[in-house]
């Protein structure tokens, strides 16, 4: 009946902290609440005048922060819809820090402060909200939302990423000198009734590790003496994990190393192991099964099979809370098995390379942040051959690249568009041709060859030779680093696409076509965020190539990077995440996924985390243009 | 005489008092029809203001059982069938609760007169007393601006609570009920203060001038072209 407050409601249920209340407390701070109206140039807060007795929510307009340093005016922020001031100074009850001021007639809602004060008092998650930074609460948040919707669908409760490792890890674990005979080691075993041993050596440092398959296929299947000292048939290196880790991690290190068997360290001690079958037994699945499929497969067919898996585990990652991050490294890892196995395949059907190679992935891939299958952005780099040798050569690595080509696509991975893939003759070359490459881009950067230069200076060795990558590498870091005019280049494609901060309809969206009334997440978000990373690296001689490891390198050598690493961290991870959740959801629908999200559809936290992650790039693009400045165009 | 007096009084009481610093209440009420004879009230809404702050909370609506045949217009203006007002309690103790709700604060309305005159029969009727607030006629204020040219010249032809809500950007989809004419009417009011404040005026009692519901609006020209602002 009563309408008005009906629609107070409403809007203080549409944006946070409010929207994780009940509508019971929402009600009892509506009634609380009362409404006021500044035109456009209004002063609402002053820089050191009264502390703010309200906390003011915007229903309509918008204003901008900015304080006055030695009559100087610096702009902090500007604020809309759902946005909300007046805090630190409500709480703290010191004089008001910034100026706020109207810059369009603005209506906002005003909660007293003795009705925030209670709040805060009764509702830890009111008080995260405000005490905490936005990025972080959210995805606290809402990794704690999808935690809990999964406890109450699922009857798996028990989770990759809420799991420590102690807490599935066998504890019953015996280790033995590593001089001890196979015979009394499988004696051991059989007696504690144990699939596993730790093998130590003389210092009493874990050195390795037997299983039941070892004495399968090294003993048994060998014939070997059983008298020889366990250490000739132990695997080796043993991979730690520490007890406090996720379950996730470990997951992470034996898909790492295929490997089964992880040790576990507590305390600086041996404390368990973790197998891939506790994982299986935790969850029901793992995604180191998946990567043993493939391991097992002999054919393409098989292949295409086990892929049709991933998407549903992406499912389940997203479900279960996991982070963009964490599932970029698990598929990842998966798509580069499926890449090696089928160049594995590659040289089986055309007799062993006539040079040392390696296959290189780029871009996206290069920076080990794909999602869902994409495109194929790869190359090759193969040992300089004799010259009586080159065309012999050349000739085994196209066709050798083309059948690859080929059965990727069959896997699901479409060609690349601009054809940059190793079975293009151009891209599938010599060590000498790919150094000269990429020096003519450096020296004499243009047009095309700057573009090209960001998808190929994120490569990654997935198979071969790797050392003909560091070579590559090596070459590059070095020439690259005082090149300031190929840098400022570069700097350019970087403030290239400025993030949408229009905060008045909130998001600039396309204009027209299919995508009409979307946002381009990739162009105006993500894409931003890797070519500033990618540039600092450069600079700085960075051998990562994924955004985040970039990122961690950095920050003890860039001054920008160690400013702002958490929070660029968490804008990426945000971006991401979104990305594959919407992604995940037309895979479903089964449509080809694409980057352009509808800012309708987030609800008003995401549009304002959305919005602060487009100031932080906007923020980062400015420094940017001020470092290299005579070179932006 | 006796009103007339105290109600004089009162208003000097409000003299140099700043607007900022003064309660009012929004009133609207809804009507079987403009006939102040034949036709009674169907319902009100108040709502509370500390200067131009509108409270949320401090709201009042009930709907009576009207007195009067419904004329099948108002009907449909209102959304209420004659049904639901069977319904609903008699205005009696609804008028009690509403003085109890609006004490002796300044009644601001739209066209307020009308509403005045309708509450007034019936509080006289039912509770056997006078009832003669303080009023401020936002409609008044309205005019005066435009006289002032501190309003558009052709605002002048916005006559209704919608229109006149419309012309300062205020959005008024949920017209025809009591309590949500009187938030449009808040807001309406919420920006006329707005605007007397960029010429410097104020207080309440300028305000009072301005918007006095009692004096037509050519005598109310005549005597602002008196002020020295």
């Amino acid at each position: 009946m009563v309408k008005i407050i009906e629609d107070t409601i409403e809007f203080l249920k549409s944006v946070p902290p409010f929207e994780f209340l009940d509508t019971e407390v929402v009600n009892s701070v509506a009634v609380k609440t009362s409404l006021e109206y500044y035109p456009k140039g209004t002063h609402i807060l002053i820089q050191d005048g009264s502390p703010s007795e309200f906390l003011y929510i915007i229903k309509k307009g918008g204003i901008k922060v900015y304080r006055k340093v030695n009559g100087e005016e610096i702009t902090i922020d500007f604020r809309s819809e759902g946005d909300s001031f007046g805090f630190v100074s409500l709480i703290s009850g010191d004089k008001s820090r910034a100026n706020v001021v109207a810059i369009d007639d603005t209506i906002c809602y005003l909660i007293p402060k003795e009705t925030m004060l209670n709040l805060m008092n009764k509702y830890p998650e009111v008080r995260d909200f405000y005490l905490k930074s936005f990025m972080n609460i959210y995805l606290d948040k809402k990794y704690a939302e999808e935690t809990s919707k999964r406890t109450l669908i699922g009857s798996v409760d028990k989770i990759l990423f809420t799991t420590t490792v102690e807490e599935i890890a066998s504890k019953n674990v015996i280790s033995i000198p590593e001089h001890t005979s196979i015979k009394e080691s499988a004696r051991v075993m059989c007696e504690n009734g144990i699939s596993s041993l730790v093998i130590i050596n003389n210092e009493g440092i874990p050195v390795g590790i037997i299983t039941d398959k070892d004495l399968r296929r090294k003993v048994v299947a060998a014939a070997r003496d059983v008298n020889e000292p366990v250490k000739n048939i132990m695997s080796f290196p043993i991979i730690k994990v520490d007890a406090k880790d996720y379950c996730f991690e470990a997951i992470v290190k034996m898909l790492k190393y295929n490997i089964h068997h992880l040790l576990v360290i507590r305390n600086g001690q041996v404390g368990g192991i973790i197998t891939n079958h506790d994982i299986m037994m935790l969850q029901g699945f793992s995604p180191v099964t998946i990567v043993r499929d493939i391991e097992m497969q002999q054919s393409i067919e098989g292949i295409i099979h086990t892929s049709k898996q991933i998407t549903n585990l992406v499912g389940n990652l997203l479900q279960q809370g996991a982070k963009a991050s964490n599932i970029t490294r698990i598929m990842t890892e998966i798509n580069d098995r499926i890449v090696r196995k089928i160049i594995q395949f590659a040289e089986r059907e055309f007799g062993p390379p006539p040079v040392p190679y390696c296959w290189i992935a780029l871009g996206s891939e290069g920076r080990k942040e794909q999602t869902f299958k994409t495109d194929q952005d790869n190359a090759l780099i193969y040992a300089d051959p004799m010259a009586e040798q080159e065309d012999s050569v050349r000739k085994y690595f196209l066709e050798f690249t083309n059948y690859v080509k080929e059965s990727l696509l069959k896997c699901g991975f479409p060609p690349c568009p601009g054809d940059i893939m190793a079975s293009n003759p151009k891209w599938c070359q010599p060590f000498k041709a790919w150094k000269k490459y990429f020096s003519q881009w450096i020296y004499t950067p243009k047009g095309e060859s700057i573009n090209l230069s960001n998808i190929f200076f994120d490569f990654r060795a997935i198979y071969g030779d790797f050392s003909l990558e560091e070579s590559l590498r090596d070459y590059l870091l070095s020439i690259v680093k005082d090149q300031r005019i190929f840098l400022g280049y570069l700097a350019n494609l970087a403030v290239r696409n400025k993030p949408p901060l229009g905060f008045f309809k909130t998001f600039v969206v396309e204009k027209s076509g299919e995508h009409k009334d979307k946002l381009n997440l990739k162009i105006k978000g993500i894409a931003p965020i890797v070519d500033i990373i990618r540039l600092f690296s450069l600079e700085k001689g960075i051998r990562e190539t994924s955004t985040l490891e970039r990122i961690e390198a950095l920050k003890n050598k860039h001054g920008v990077v160690r400013d702002y690493a958490d929070e660029i961290i968490y804008a990426f991870e945000f971006l991401m995440l979104l990305r594959m959740k919407h992604q995940y959801e037309q895979v479903i629908q089964g449509i080809m996924p694409d980057n352009f999200i509808n800012p309708e559809k987030l609800s008003n936290l995401e549009k304002k985390l959305l919005k602060d992650t487009f100031q932080l790039i906007s923020k980062l693009q400015d420094i940017l243009i001020e470092r290299y400045k005579l070179m932006i165009i | 005489m006796f009103t007339i007096f105290k109600k004089k009084k009162k208003i000097y009481e409000y003299k140099g008092v700043s607007i900022g610093e003064t309660d009012f209440a929004v009133v609207d009420t809804e009507l079987t029809g403009l006939n102040e004879i034949k036709d009674t009230i169907i319902s009100i809404g108040s709502l509370k203001m500390k200067g131009k702050s509108i409270k949320m909370g401090e709201v009042f609506y009930r709907t009576v059982k009207p007195e009067s045949f419904i004329k099948k217009d108002s009907i449909m203006v209102h959304e209420i069938t004659p049904a639901e007002l069977e319904s609903c309690p008699d205005i009696g103790p609804i008028l009690r609760e509403y003085l109890t709700f609006v004490k002796d604060l300044i009644i601001v309305g739209h066209c307020i007169s009308i509403d005045i005159a309708f509450l007034k029969k019936a509080i006289y009727k039912h509770l056997k007393q006078t009832y003669d607030p303080i009023a401020i006629d936002i409609f008044a204020i309205y005019n005066w601006l435009i006289q002032k040219d501190l309003l558009p010249e052709e605002f002048i032809y916005n006559k209704s609570l919608k229109d006149i809500a419309y012309s300062l950007g205020i959005e008024a989809k949920q017209l025809h009920d009591a309590l949500s004419d009187a938030f449009v009417t808040a807001q309406v009011f919420q920006r006329l203060i707005t605007l007397l404040g960029e010429i410097k005026i104020y207080t309440v009692d300028d305000l009072l001038n301005i918007g006095n519901p009692n004096i037509k609006l050519d005598l109310n020209l005549a005597k602002k072209q008196t002020f020295q602002f």
